[in-house]
């Protein structure tokens, strides 16, 4: 046996009756065939599975060797998954070797792709009832609101299982963005993982999860992200005044440590925006930290106050807001963020359009 | 394009535009390496790459279009889609690939175009989206190539398809810093910023967007050495170029960021002694980053380069030959 298990697997007694096909190029091939002997004749193999589109162990076994070769071969995956229902194969045991391909390959898309398939088809076949049936590709938004599995309607042993298996799933996630805190791939994977449960407990731990990985590196604008949505759509009822009030005064204390970083200051006025409250809350915010000696050179400090006082000239038709405002875009333009003068010349030249009282 | 002529920053390199070229037609005849082959799944688009960095160079006859087009005609598939090479599954990447340099050749006489409007409406979900194959992966890319590819072919009218479904995904994947994401809540990033402004463009609903929340972020991108990044706090990358550049060739708010200074860094990135443009100074350069990098010249109007389109990222000619110009 052990014998067997060094040999390619094509000079094992199973293949001998497949005849493998080697790489058509045509008569006068654009690209010609030059790569490795142990590549070239497993593709030859994979060709010929193809070929007959064969269900069998060891079409299954032939796709594993060519994922771990070439892992952005797409062809091979969906065969693979085919594969994997039409065997009847224990979908557990393959959570277990996708864990080990991610953490070798985590920025393949096939790979966080086919992850999400298999857990997909796990929910459906333990929770049938309120799992969407009617195509094998899971729900793809990652909006909460379209859940496929809905909590609230389970038993209490089913949201028991649920609740373990979607934890099971972030910390495998979470492990991989411990890797690479910014992986895209993880991301839009753990969103969809968030969302496609419904409401379970596990939206009150990510909100927890963000401000961890905020509190580790405050510039993970990936975080901030993952804040905002969660925010927006980790309860069933919406964002209430209570979440805009503690998230303004989460950002603020960002802020106040990290005056140049754009992801609090985004995050800060798209929550204002999110609860209907005017950008002018934040004017005495923002005016105080001027006399903090970092935050003076901070473009984030200056665009927003330069926001207020556009919106107070708009709105009071006040001439000494105008002129306030011009001296930000002035400030940015000359000294604060020259790179962007052009913008910044832009603006100030809005601000003369405004309709003042005389 | 921008209005204004772009003045460039006399100290910056020059555009090694020959070795280039060269650089682009060596990467098909000599390759012995595992690596070429590891992306075997994205030859088709490594030649619409490599096709449009040399029209845009302005040398159009440097690869063998006549090998180019019979190659492709063997990757269509009987279900209308392109795989990525011969013998792999159709995907709407390569499908769109396939379209453009058959279309900047003016060869689409040697394909079915029936078929891959067929199989493009078939990819579209319910809730408006595109997959990318028969797999099911979704993401704001294949909506952008299913809609441009249909736009080339001049199918949009095609009564299977719901673009209206198409435009509400496309604006709900618009979040609060006025960038988009792959999906609905996923995080802001100029490449996906770019399909989705560029989708909108050609389905004329470009008024979703806000673009001065959305002129600003792009600009924001750009960094202290001139370079653009794809989302805050992330390293400069010469791809940017292109992803940013022509969002806001879109938003018409190109001139918001320094030109002189990004010209300088995608000239920095090429390397001198093999041709080729890569990620950032210093790195290996590869047919990806060069045609960007390229396209991003040509988007701030360096001298010498061909036009290109902001949003089919062609030559501006071809699309002004079949007839697509003044849609945007």
């Amino acid at each position: 046996m052990a014998e067997q298990d060094n040999m390619p697997f094509y000079q094992k007694p199973e293949w001998a009756d497949v005849v493998p096909i080697p790489q058509d190029d045509g008569p006068n091939p654009l690209v010609p065939i030059a790569y490795t002997k142990e590549y070239s004749t497993t593709m030859d193999y994979f060709r010929a599975m193809c070929k007959t589109q064969e269900k069998s162990e060891r079409a299954l076994d032939l796709t594993k060797i060519v994922i771990e070769l070439s892992p952005s071969h797409y062809t091979v995956w969906y065969y693979r998954q085919q594969l994997l229902k039409e065997l009847n194969k224990d979908l557990k045991e393959e959570l277990e070797w996708i864990e080990w391909m991610i953490n070798d390959h985590p920025k393949s898309y096939q790979i966080w792709h086919h992850r999400q398939v298999v857990i997909g088809r796990i929910a459906n076949t333990l929770f049938p009832a309120t799992s969407t049936t009617s195509t094998v590709a899971p729900i793809t938004t990652a909006q909460a609101t379209e859940a496929a599995v809905d909590f609230d309607t389970l038993s209490e042993s089913q949201k028991a299982a649920v609740h373990e298996m979607v934890k099971a799933e972030l910390d495998v996630i979470a492990e991989s963005l411990q890797e690479d805190t910014k992986n895209y791939h993880a991301w839009s994977y753990r969103q969809w993982v968030l969302a496609h449960f419904g409401h379970g407990p596990w939206w009150v731990d990510e909100l927890a999860y963000t401000e961890e990985l905020i509190a580790e590196d405050v510039r993970n604008n990936s975080a901030w992200n993952q804040r905002y949505f969660v925010v927006t759509n980790g309860k069933a009822e919406g964002v209430t005044e209570e979440d805009i009030q503690r998230e303004v005064q989460f950002a603020k204390s960002k802020i106040e440590k990290t005056p140049s970083n754009e992801s609090p200051w985004v995050y800060l006025t798209g929550i204002l925006r999110k609860g209907n409250h005017p950008v002018t809350e934040i004017k005495e915010f923002c005016e105080s930290l001027l006399s903090a000696p970092r935050a003076n050179f901070s473009p984030f400090v200056h665009s927003t106050l330069l926001d207020i006082y556009e919106v107070e000239a708009k709105e009071q038709r006040s001439a000494a807001s105008v002129e306030k405002a011009k001296e930000e875009a002035i400030m940015l333009a000359e000294k604060v963020d020259p790179i962007r003068l052009k913008y910044w010349n832009w603006r100030k030249a809005q601000l003369q359009k405004i309709d003042v009282l005389a | 394009m921008n209005d204004e002529t772009t003045a460039l920053d006399a100290s910056a390199p020059e555009l090694l535009l020959d070795q280039h070229v060269k650089y682009i037609q060596a990467l098909d005849t000599k390759k012995n390496d595992l690596e070429y082959w590891l992306t075997e799944h994205l030859r088709v688009n490594g030649l619409y790459w490599g096709a449009t960095a040399l029209h845009i160079l302005g040398r159009p006859d440097a690869l063998d279009q006549e090998q180019i087009v019979e190659y492709l005609v063997k990757c269509q598939h009987d279900n209308g889609g392109f795989g990525g090479h011969i013998d792999h599954d159709p995907h709407i990447l390569s499908t769109l690939s396939a379209v453009q340099i058959l279309i900047t050749y003016d060869r689409l006489d040697a394909i079915q175009v029936d078929k891959v409007v067929d199989y493009i409406a078939s990819l579209q979900n319910e809730d408006g989206s595109f997959s990318g194959d028969s797999w099911g992966e979704t993401d704001t890319r294949f909506i952008f190539c299913a809609i441009n590819c249909l736009s080339l072919l001049k199918r949009l009218e095609d009564k299977r398809l719901d673009l209206q479904k198409t435009i509400d995904y496309v604006v709900r994947c618009r979040n609060f810093d006025g960038g988009f994401g792959s999906s609905p809540g996923g995080e802001s990033h100029a490449a996906q910023v770019y399909v989705c402004v560029g989708t909108l463009t050609i389905l004329s609903a470009l008024h979703h967007v806000d673009a001065d929340q959305l002129g600003w972020w792009l600009s924001e991108r750009q960094l202290k050495n001139g370079g653009l990044n794809g989302r805050p706090e992330k390293l400069e990358d010469v791809c940017y170029s292109w992803w940013v550049l022509s969002s806001l060739s879109m938003l018409k708010r190109t001139h918001w960021i320094d030109a002189p200074k990004l010209i300088r860094f995608i000239l920095e990135a090429q390397d001198t002694e093999t041709g080729g443009i890569a990620d950032r100074p210093g790195n290996m350069p590869d047919v990806f980053h060069t045609v960007f990098g390229i396209a991003g010249l040509s988007l701030l109007g360096y001298p010498g380069l061909v036009a290109v389109d902001p949003v089919y990222c062609m030559p501006r000619h071809v699309i002004q030959r079949i007839g697509l110009a003044d849609k945007h």
